[in-house]
């Protein structure tokens, strides 16, 4: 395997994550949500290149991983079937669509590591150009400058410290050339719905949007004869999602070596997890926090117990 | 083995043991010029009888030196000796004539095959309107020359296996040397010679052993055409010729094969690409524009312009089951049409074409049915399946547009895209003798020949696409 099979890992990742995470960062944080998506891709880029590079025998660090793994795949998943459910399917339950969704990602799963690459190299360039037509006339209303401000809240502190760690990377790749590429293109995919992100909150200013994701699609134009192309968006970004979900249950797994019903446990519990009711679950915040700290404990803590067990 | 034996008598017992109750053998016992018993047998029809009367029998009746060297009595061109008796009567089997010669160890065959086939006809399966007319027969010997016809190379190797253990099936594989990825051509002999069967009657036998992965796609493509076999070999793939069989295989096989017709090549690169692209499309369209359509009219006709979305509806009034029972009522009435048109006789299939296609679908809607959308749905589908030129894509096609309508009837649009996520990741996890089926999507180079059809002057032949070397070696280079 080479650097290069990852660029189309990286590049849906970063899709997915930046239409379906970003713009409620956008909403929340408002001045400092660009800092905290260009944090927010850092932090996937790493786990994407962590996992595919991982080797350590550590359980505890392997149970961290999981953890962390299976939660973020949790939580996506969550929110993911929710919009499908509230956008497509509202009369079923948002625990049937993730169902339906993880039924895939197994099959996919077991197919092995070779289909997924291919599979990701095949639809990154047909989705990232699909959702660019759609999203980017919403991006005319951003005000870029308002955005660029000092971080405010602890969580997004601790994910801008994360860009620091940025340099790390190299104990990851081969190539330093190839991990500067990868960067620099998840960060432009990355930032550019969040750009639209910001067009579509500040357009509406004063009206703050319970699903700022929707009103991002809805601010799209992709043609005059499809109505409703929020639906179709969010179809196609099925297959990001689909990418992104697979590549967590891959991480969720890699602690189980090589047993057989690796992929088949971890997605039960990932749908268990996605299932939780929201009381007595976990917020939106919480994750964010969750997954941006573990994320970058890893980055941490692998390079420290390198040196220290050389 | 069981050796030939200097004992005339015994190795005509055992022939005649071997072929007893077969009327059709001929055997013969007569005495040669020199005194020597000499005995022949060979299948009626099967041989060329006058040319063994003529050469072998004559030969050997009149020629007295054939004591020290058994070859000179015969004028033949193509002798050969043999020790093993079984061997000699799969010869007999074949079509050859084998001769003992009494106090001789070794019987001599001679190629004396002259098996009744039909004549160099047009291709049934593969019409072009423009190219060479010509198609492939049931004999495995003018098959290969009409592959040597078109590529005149000492480069073209052809290695020859029985198959089969009844049938004995006479098998060439055919590659170019220099040119073809010799791990490919050995693994597909290994693979050939460990078939474990009675019969290979057909090079369809052949295929489905050769298949290492279930799956409805086909990893090898199957054609009649000679034109298109030559250029798969000078692209550095396989041929496997079967007796018996008008059909050859070519190995490896991506999906991109299935939409290349051999017409693309003697039109200029502009129609061609069109036509190419209007394949790909159809291709797409053939499995999955029922499972569209269901996805959108049963859960989201609002995505639809409003003035279509009322048609829908309105032509669905009176309709009295549910859109998914329509489009697969509607498709499996399609196919049943098609199978029952292949059946028929030519001069009647026609008729039932019309008779099924346009009465009985217009009948059903004036009943009430169906609706006349879905007639146009169904039509279109089945438009599209034809116009891919690989029957074996479209027969994978059609049952994969089945489970694209389930999934889509369940959970719409979005179960539309997770049953096309399912197909993409199936053909993305397929590979043909080390080539990723979906090659070269997903990398940056080996579309000269794909969507589009670049002018023939680009299209290096220098660089073999099929090769799993060359694959990986580029693979490793990026």
């Amino acid at each position: 395997m080479t650097n290069k099979i990852y660029a189309p890992d990286i590049t849906l990742c970063a899709l997915c994550t930046g239409l379906l995470f970003f713009p409620h960062i956008v909403m929340e944080g408002g001045t400092d949500g660009l800092v905290g998506v260009i944090t927010g891709t850092v932090l996937a880029l790493i786990l994407s290149v962590f996992s595919a590079n991982m080797q350590t025998e550590n359980k505890i660090l392997l149970a961290l991983f999981f953890a962390v793994s299976l939660v973020s795949g949790g939580m996506f998943l969550r929110i993911y079937s929710e919009l499908i459910s509230l956008v497509l399917l509202p009369e079923y339950p948002s625990w049937l669509i993730a169902a339906a969704m993880l039924f895939v990602v197994l099959y996919g799963s077991s197919k092995g590591n070779n289909a997924g690459r291919r599979f990701a190299a095949l639809t990154a360039p047909t989705v990232f150009f699909a959702i660019l037509v759609c999203l980017l006339p919403a991006a005319k209303n951003a005000d870029i400058k308002t955005l660029l401000q000092k971080p405010e809240y602890p969580y997004r502190s601790i994910s801008a410290g994360a860009v620091l760690l940025l340099p790390l990377l190299l104990f990851y790749t081969q190539n330093e050339k190839q991990c500067a590429k990868r960067t620099f293109l998840s960060l432009f995919l990355a930032v550019l719905p969040c750009i639209a992100a910001a067009g579509v909150w500040q357009a509406r200013f004063g009206y703050p949007s319970a699903q700022p994701v929707l009103d991002l699609m809805y601010s799209g134009n992709a043609s005059s004869f499809i109505r409703r192309q929020e639906g179709l968006i969010l179809a196609i970004i099925t297959f990001s999602a689909y990418f992104l979900l697979s590549s967590m249950l891959r991480c969720a797994a890699y602690p189980f070596g090589n047993k057989k019903y690796k992929y088949a446990l971890c997605s039960v519990l990932m749908l268990i997890i996605s299932s939780m009711p929201k009381n007595a679950g976990i917020s939106r915040e919480i994750f964010y926090m969750t997954a941006a700290v573990g994320m970058a404990v890893f980055t941490i803590l692998i390079p420290i117990i390198k040196k220290v067990t050389k | 083995m069981r050796k030939v034996s200097k004992n005339l008598s015994e190795n005509i017992k055992y022939i005649n043991e071997k072929f007893k109750d077969c009327g059709d053998l001929v055997s013969r016992e007569f005495t040669a010029g020199n005194g020597r018993k000499v005995f022949i047998a060979y299948f009626d029809d099967l041989s060329d009888r006058e040319m063994l009367e003529r050469q072998v029998i004559h030969g050997f009746m009149v020629d007295v030196l054939f004591e020290q060297n058994t070859e000179n009595a015969l004028i033949t061109a193509d002798i050969k000796e043999n020790n093993d008796i079984d061997s000699c009567i799969e010869e007999i089997l074949s079509g050859n004539a084998a001769v003992f010669v009494e106090k001789r160890e070794k019987a001599v065959i001679v190629s004396a095959k002259k098996v009744p086939s039909r004549g160099v006809n047009k291709p049934d399966a593969e019409i072009s309107v423009q190219g060479p007319q010509d198609a492939f027969t049931e004999s495995m010997r003018t098959n290969t020359v009409l592959i040597r016809r078109r590529i005149r190379s000492s480069r073209l190797k052809c290695i020859q296996l029985k198959l089969g253990r009844t049938t004995l099936t006479d098998t060439a594989v055919m590659y170019l040397d220099g040119t073809a990825d010799m791990n490919v051509v050995n693994k597909i002999i290994t693979k050939l010679k460990n078939i474990e069967t009675d019969s290979i009657l057909d090079s369809g036998y052949t295929e489905q052993f050769l298949k290492t992965k279930r799956t409805l796609f086909p990893l090898v493509q199957m054609t009649e055409r000679p034109d298109k076999t030559a250029a798969g070999l000078i692209e550095g793939r396989i041929a496997i010729v079967c007796d018996n069989s008008p059909f050859v295989i070519l190995a490896p096989a991506v999906l991109f094969s299935f939409y290349q017709a051999s017409e693309d090549y003697y039109q200029t690169w502009q129609t061609a690409s069109f036509v190419r692209m209007i394949r790909i499309i159809a291709g797409l369209a053939a499995f999955t524009l029922p499972g569209l359509y269901v996805a959108v009219a049963m859960y989201d006709p609002s995505m639809l312009p409003a003035e279509l979305s009322l048609h829908i509806a309105g032509a669905r009034t009176g309709v009295p089951v549910s859109t998914m029972t329509e489009v697969t009522a509607l498709e499996l009435a399609f196919e049943t049409l098609r199978e029952a048109g292949v059946r028929m006789p030519a001069a009647v299939g026609g008729t039932l074409g019309v008779v099924g296609g346009i009465i009985i679908g217009q009948a059903a809607v004036d009943a009430g049915l169906v609706s006349p959308m879905v007639v146009i749905v169904t039509a279109i589908t089945g438009i599209c399946g034809f116009s891919i030129p690989s029957q074996q894509l479209t027969s994978a096609y059609r049952l994969i547009k089945f489970a694209v309508i389930a999934v889509s009837a369940v959970l719409g649009i979005y179960g539309f895209m997770l049953s096309l996520i399912c197909v993409f990741i199936h053909l993305c996890s397929l590979e043909s003798f080390g080539l990723p089926y979906i090659y070269p999507l997903g990398r940056k180079s080996g579309f000269k020949d794909t969507f589009i059809r670049l002018p023939l002057k680009k299209q290096s032949e220098n660089e073999p696409a099929f090769s799993p070397d060359m694959y990986n070696s580029r693979k490793n280079g990026q």
